[in-house]
């Protein structure tokens, strides 16, 4: 199979080109391939160009591994993949997680969006109250008396 | 909201109607989905409940719950398994007799708590109750007896609770109290699920194999310890070398064992001086002596490939429980010193073993510590007293309450 490449425009009109495997990745993309819809260029309208190019440096890095030691995937460069990951998340801000999230599910990036899920549960709520994740996330309370009520009434724990 | 309706978006896609799809994405393209959209509450909800499955335990589900009302519909589904509580019906590992049904493995864990309002210090708890009861039992740290306390709640949204370490032993029914045939037991993933396996008093390794326990093949060694470390299952010989047992239940020798002239020179007898080992990434593997008159750590050289003793634990400190041990950053904590071993004497009274000075010292009860919650906190929280667990309170035993494992 020649190596074919895929040609994908961003919501503010960036176009990336990528090799085939590195876009199939994404298990959106294939539709928009095979209804053929977009002559060539594959519009995501609601990517922006920086985060596809986030989405993009990741399905490079994991499609060489994917590819690498005879399709194999050793331990070492498991181990070493996991390390890029970690790198390659704690190097984002905020905004750029949060819409890095809405591609890769946008896109279906199971890897990806797995990984961004997870990194939002483990470095922004996890042992943080409350108040500072609504603190650190921007996120109004919006709850009635009663709902908070209710919140509370769930969050207190008996000692037995 | 702005966001384009990604079940409609996916249900078109799905049936190939590109068509709709792309004018779902072209339509909203307007509304610059972009940087400018960020506030994580506007988050679908398929997407914050993905998130919810990510965290770690109950406690943490609770409080995502609290958050604000698209965090609190998104996330109503306990994800959580409970805390196992495997039934064992064999239950002494030395004899084989017909008693069943009377033992069982019952699971704690230890807990850091911090107030929401000043989260950087605060106490270690420990409880056995499954956490998706919304229930804490407290539990003596070091001999996992009930605690007497004067306090009813704690409130979540007050205090910030994250499970740190977890702790089991095998139960039996009929005496209240630990199995006396286990040094120590861990819940560990071999053959494909999770098992219990132990450290007998006699030095062998069993896994408790659905019927009965089983003694693990080819044991070449006498054990002392088992602990599970990132995942896998490791075990200490009492020559201080460190096996480990794979899934398929094989053991295999993975360190070297302990310098004999190190262990001879050092020790005067090993019932009074106790060998603290340490794997290479500073948790310890090990055990406590009745009659302890210090501790000596190692910790493995890789590149020499054996042990090297240990003369300070920098910024961390040990916790010895007879269930389990684990080593904590004493900064976090209040009233923990660093470079220290806790661990608990024959009285059940805290020491402290200072690795500085090789003093051991008790921990008197009016001094603050980390075991011991204050009340510190209690006139900001009318609701949420803060727990008020103290050494001082060990009940004497009854009848329902586990005995103390004296060893």
């Amino acid at each position: 199979m020649s190596k074919k490449n895929i040609v994908l425009k961003s919501s503010n009109g960036i176009i990336f080109e990528v090799e085939e495997a590195v876009a199939l990745q994404s298990e959106t993309i294939p539709y928009m391939i095979e209804d053929d819809c977009a002559n060539d260029t594959i519009p995501l309208a609601n990517v922006t160009g920086d985060i596809l190019a986030l989405v993009i440096e990741y399905c490079k890095k994991h499609v060489v591994v994917a590819d690498g030691d005879g399709g194999g995937s050793s331990s070492s460069s498991q181990e070493d993949l996991k390390n890029w990951d970690a790198q390659f998340m704690n190097d984002l801000d905020q905004s750029k997680i949060f819409n890095l999230l809405l591609a890769a599910d946008f896109l279906n990036i199971k890897t990806l969006f797995d990984l961004t899920c997870q990194f939002v549960a483990d470095t922004m709520i996890k042992g943080k109250s409350v108040e500072e994740v609504r603190r650190t996330l921007n996120i109004e309370k919006d709850y009635t008396s009663e709902e908070e009520a209710k919140a509370r009434q769930e969050n207190e724990w008996a000692f037995k | 909201m702005k966001f384009i309706d990604l079940k409609d978006l996916q249900r078109f896609l799905a049936k190939d109607d590109a068509e709709k799809a792309l004018s779902l994405i072209k339509g909203k393209s307007k509304d610059k989905i972009s940087n400018t959209l960020f506030s994580f509450n506007g988050l679908p909800r398929e997407l914050l409940g993905m998130i919810a499955v990510c965290l770690f335990s109950v406690i943490e589900l609770k409080s995502f719950r609290s958050v604000c009302r698209s965090w609190r519909s998104s996330a109503f589904d306990n994800p959580f398994r409970s805390r196992p509580l495997i039934e064992l019906k064999l239950l002494d590992p030395t004899e084989n007799a017909s008693q069943q049904g009377n033992a069982f493995l019952s699971g704690a864990a230890f807990f850091r708590v911090t107030p929401s309002s000043s989260p950087n210090q605060g106490w270690l708890i420990k409880s056995d109750t499954d956490l998706n009861s919304g229930k804490f039992r407290l539990l003596d740290h070091f001999s996992r007896i009930p605690l007497k306390h004067r306090c009813k709640s704690i409130n979540l949204l007050r205090f910030n609770v994250s499970e740190i370490q977890e702790a089991y032993v095998v139960h039996d029914r009929r005496m209240d109290e630990p199995d006396p045939g286990f040094k120590r037991v861990v819940l560990a993933t071999v053959q494909g699920g999770d098992h219990a396996l132990g450290v007998g008093w006699d030095g062998r390794i069993r896994f408790w194999s659905g019927r009965i326990w089983t003694i693990l093949k080819d044991q070449l060694a006498e054990f002392t310890d088992v602990v599970i470390h990132g995942g896998l299952t490791y075990a200490l010989a009492s020559d201080g070398s460190v096996w480990w047992i794979s899934s398929s239940l094989s053991i295999f020798k993975y360190g070297p064992p302990l310098d004999e002239s190190i262990t001879e020179g050092d020790t005067l007898d090993p019932n009074v001086f106790y060998v603290c080992a340490v794997d290479d990434d500073g948790n310890q593997i090990g055990e406590t002596s009745p009659k302890t008159i210090g501790f000596k750590v190692y910790k493995m050289d890789e590149d020499m490939g054996k042990w090297v003793e240990v003369k300070s634990l920098g910024d961390d400190a040990f916790v010895m429980a007879t269930d389990t041990c684990f080593s904590v950053s004493a900064g976090e904590f209040h009233g923990c010193l660093k470079n220290a071993i806790y661990f608990a004497d024959k009285e059940c009274k805290i020491r402290v073993f200072k690795l500085e000075d090789a003093s051991i010292t008790r921990v008197t009860s009016t001094e603050q510590n980390c075991f011991k919650m204050s009340k510190l906190h209690q006139k900001n929280d009318e609701q949420s007293v803060s727990a008020l667990a103290s050494h001082k309170g060990i009940r004497r035993r009854t009848r329902n309450e586990p005995a103390l494992t004296t060893i």
